[in-house]
């Protein structure tokens, strides 16, 4: 069977293991697929020191790093600077709370199919930011425990429920993929949605599109609401070329690697190399503000997600639930009570 | 004799290859796998009946099991009727004949996938879907077709419908074309009604096409993914999650392999159950 494991392993992953694993990353590093880096890492004298440091706290599990981060970004705040104006109404401050949101949502025409906000329901990413910025949280710090039904947590995933019921979000939004997020942004029905530099990518291809990205709305006593996210990249520990594969990812996510990848202006520069932000800016291009706002972002804003082994069936748990809120079948309370117990259930198999 | 024998083996060696390969195998494989534990990236471990266990108390799989089944109880019947219908109609001498036939056919051509991607804006719960434009000129109200936990199950059907009609359409058809016109002219000689001439002619000799395309849509039916998964993704709040959407998440989005084959298993016992009864009651009603 370990043989079988080593094929289906490296038949997967190669002998790297690219980006995008983030929410698997537990689940792959606690299934042995991940090799640990830090003799490569001492060995090369490698300077931890250009990385950032929730990156790596991300990729370190009982302090062995797994992973070096790639494309760490913030989930922003996408802001139509053209709807916003059409309509009158002013852009937030970086500092922006729940209440200004809500305000915000609510002066956009949503009766005449112009909204302020749409609430994708496809991962918990999009509703977590409104739970913390109520205080509240889904698992407790450590992950160990569901916390989701508390006081707190209920009000932001109701705050969400209402504003959709009250038609302050359009109704599709419950169904809506990024794509469908990201045509109603650029078309200007949408004023504010959340979006990654994908989105960002995909938004600056549209020609005439004033926008910025921006910060999450936040409480008044905790300000650490923007989902600020790696992916990582890896090595399979099965593969038969670690030291090669292990020269190849160097180089990746060296300097030279990452000073590549933003000429290629795919993300926002994930090194602390200031003068990457240099390259990867078009001049004149919006958003404007980007370099400014993602470094306010990582030293002010941001927070990790709560990523765990078994995050996806976790997930998988709450979004029907949220969606049941929304609908207005469940109250915020019920919807995410209901899940405590398949929730601690998955808790306790994922951590044989 | 033998040299007759080796070349039918011959013949029909790739298929029993195939069969074993892709049919067989997997299926005795993930009846193994269905009392185990598995990740896929790491070894096994024998679980027992705990899978089972577990799938009586688990919520979801009860749902999307009832949701598969009405899927399947309602979609089929009416794909049948209407289709059977489309098939007597364009069976008729009628101007156009072929081009209408080609017409029902090509939705069946297309695959689930984009025949979602067509339909998921035509259903927006909004003026900016085309479907909803027009009832809102016509004066009624906007249906929220895949936002509603009451429609969105409906909507799903209607799809399927769509794409599937022409399918059973030509199926139907060749069944029709099979009947001699002998039979309607002695049954207009006996001045028979056309609802007569339907249920004692037409329908009987046609009830091995019709018993092909009841087995057929029912399995088929109970493996429902691809429509559910682009057009809702099985929300909303599950809704329109079906069982073998639940067995996709459970072995490649949460890595159970061994959840994820018990309940392919109970679906596979499912579906055996419902066609061995089809089978068994095939004689009563079906004429050869």
């Amino acid at each position: 069977m370990s043989c079988f494991q080593d094929f289906v392993k490296i038949w997967l992953f190669a002998s790297i293991i690219w980006g995008s694993l983030g929410y698997y990353f537990y689940d792959f590093q606690k299934l042995g697929v991940l090799e640990n880096l830090n003799p490569y890492i001492e060995k090369d004298k490698i300077d931890m020191s250009i990385y950032p440091t929730m990156g790596i706290e991300e990729a370190t599990v009982d302090g062995k790093v797994y992973g070096l981060p790639w494309g760490y970004a913030p989930l922003y705040m996408l802001i139509n600077l053209d709807t916003f104006e059409k309509y009158g109404v002013t852009p937030p401050s970086m500092d922006w709370t729940l209440d200004d949101f809500e305000k915000l949502v609510k002066a956009f025409p949503a009766k005449d199919g112009i909204y302020g906000f749409a609430c994708g329901t496809k991962n918990l990413s999009g509703i977590l930011p409104f739970i913390w910025a109520k205080n509240g949280a889904v698992l407790t710090d450590d992950k160990s425990q569901y916390v989701g039904d508390s006081k707190e947590a209920v009000a932001g995933v109701k705050l969400l429920s209402d504003l959709y019921q009250q038609g302050y979000f359009p109704k599709d939004c419950i169904n809506a993929t990024a794509d469908t997020l990201r045509r109603w942004f650029s078309n200007g029905t949408l004023a504010m949605t959340i979006g990654s530099a994908q989105e960002i990518l995909a938004v600056q291809k549209i020609q005439g599109v004033r926008f910025e990205a921006w910060t999450m709305p936040q409480s008044p006593t905790n300000k650490h609401t923007t989902v600020n996210k790696s992916n990582d990249i890896c090595i399979c520990s099965a593969s038969k070329q670690k030291a090669a594969a292990w020269t190849f990812l160097k180089f990746l996510r060296g300097k030279e690697g990452e000073s590549l990848y933003v000429a290629a202006k795919r993300f926002p520069p994930t090194l602390n190399i200031p003068e990457n932000w240099d390259v990867y800016l078009n001049a004149g291009e919006y958003p404007k503000q980007i370099k400014e706002v993602s470094q306010a972002i990582v030293k002010d804003y941001s927070h990790n997600l709560p990523l765990r082994t078994g995050y996806a069936a976790i997930e998988s748990k709450i979004l029907p639930a949220f969606q049941a809120s929304m609908l207005g079948t469940m109250t915020a309370e019920q919807a995410m009570t209901s899940v405590k117990a398949d929730i601690t259930k998955i808790i306790q198999q994922n951590s044989k | 004799m033998r040299e007759e024998y080796r070349a039918a083996f011959l013949f029909l060696l790739p298929n029993i290859i195939g069969f074993l390969i892709f049919s067989l195998i997997p299926t005795i494989a993930s009846f193994v796998i269905s009392f185990m534990d598995w990740s896929l990236l790491t070894s096994p471990t024998f679980a027992g009946l705990s899978n089972y266990k577990e799938m009586i108390h688990d919520s979801v799989f009860w749902v999307s099991m009832k949701n598969t089944a009405i899927y399947s109880f309602i979609k089929v019947p009416l794909n049948l009727i209407l289709s059977l219908l489309l098939a007597i109609l364009l069976n008729k001498k009628l101007h156009g004949r072929n081009f209408f036939r080609s017409i029902a056919f090509l939705p069946s051509v297309c695959s689930s996938v984009s025949v979602a991607l067509i339909w998921s804006p035509l259903m927006e719960s909004s003026e900016n879907g085309l479907i909803n434009h027009v009832l809102v000129k016509m004066g009624f109200n906007i249906i929220p077709f895949l936002t509603s936990q009451k429609f969105a199950m409906a909507s799903v059907i209607l799809v399927g419908l769509w794409k599937e009609l022409g399918y059973f359409m030509v199926i139907f058809l060749a069944g029709l074309q099979g009947i001699s016109h002998s039979y309607y002219e002695a049954a207009a000689i006996d001045g028979a009604s056309p609802a007569t001439t339907f249920f004692h002619i037409t329908f009987p000799l046609i009830s091995p096409t019709t018993f092909f395309a009841l087995t057929t849509s029912l399995i088929g039916s109970f493996q429902i993914f691809d429509l559910t998964s682009v057009l809702t993704n099985g929300g909303p709040a599950n809704a329109t999650n079906s069982l073998v959407m639940y067995i996709y998440q459970n072995g490649f989005k949460f890595f159970r392999m061994g959840y994820a084959s018990s309940l392919s298993l109970i679906l596979f016992l499912f579906i055996f159950v419902i066609t061995y009864i089809q089978n068994h009651f095939a004689n009563k009603w079906v004429v050869n």
